[in-house]
């Protein structure tokens, strides 16, 4: 069975869907399986947990939705506005930060202990 | 593993209050998705059957979109995000509608009016007829 993810995860597709934007325009399915992919399935979304994050995305000016015909039918292609690209560069900074911080008070607990 | 059902997620989405709009569209987005996890499935050599309850269970449950749509007030209706002005909208909308429903009732039925209004007028007539008799009555009375 595929692990859940710990709640702290809250924001993390979010700045992964952007990630994966930054590069080249893409539809649902297609982010979701890049999302596999990139992060090696460390990190399982439900697949339908996607769309209220790119619409979310896409309300708020961060992403653009085009509709294209593909092999006759149609799919959504989300790409990166320069809102969103710049709402990708500060997601990352604070991840950065946060990660960071969590980085050294773990080793800091693994120090107190040794 | 419970199974997603598009008629339930619509439903619980209408119950948080989602735009209609919003859940035409992720529902829409969903069975697209559905379909090519499907096609995966079944290019991986599964059943179609099988294939078909693979791509459902991979898109999560009910509860876990209808709680990322939640979590997002951009993707829901106007009045569940501004309730007080929605209250105010609807106060407005009654001030306006209770006293101008009796003149559309009018304008879109005159025969029940003009019908109303003679056999009014009529009552009036017959009532006052007698109360004007009895007063007479009682005025030339020797009593």
């Amino acid at each position: 069975m595929a692990q859940t993810n710990p709640p702290f995860m809250s924001g993390v597709p979010e700045l992964l869907v952007l990630r994966l934007l930054a590069g080249q325009e893409m539809y649902g399915y297609e982010i979701v399986r890049a999302v596999k992919l990139v992060t090696d399935e460390a990190i399982s979304l439900g697949e339908g947990v996607i769309y209220p994050v790119l619409h979310g995305l896409e309300k708020s000016g961060a992403l653009r939705a085009k509709r294209k015909p593909v092999n006759g039918r149609t799919r959504v292609y989300y790409s990166l506005t320069s809102k969103g690209r710049s709402r990708f560069e500060r997601l990352t900074r604070e991840w950065d930060r946060v990660s960071s911080g969590i980085h050294s008070a773990l080793s800091g607990r693994e120090h107190a202990k040794a | 593993m419970q199974r997603l059902s598009f008629h339930e997620l619509e439903d619980e989405l209408r119950a948080v209050g989602a735009a209609p709009p919003v859940i035409a569209r992720i529902t829409r987005e969903l069975k697209d998705h559905c379909e090519d996890a499907e096609a995966t499935a079944i290019a991986r050599g599964l059943s179609a059957d099988v294939a078909r309850r693979e791509a459902l269970a991979s898109l999560g449950s009910t509860e876990t979109i209808v709680a990322a749509v939640a979590a997002s007030p951009e993707l829901l209706d106007w009045r569940q995000r501004w309730p007080k002005s929605a209250r105010c909208v609807d106060s407005l909308a009654w001030c306006i509608a209770l006293p101008a429903a009796p003149f559309c009732f009018c304008a879109s039925h005159p025969a029940a009016i003009v019908r109303w209004g003679l056999s009014s007028s009529l009552a009036a007539c017959v009532t006052g007829s007698i109360l004007f008799a009895m007063q007479w009555m009682i005025l030339i009375s020797p009593f």
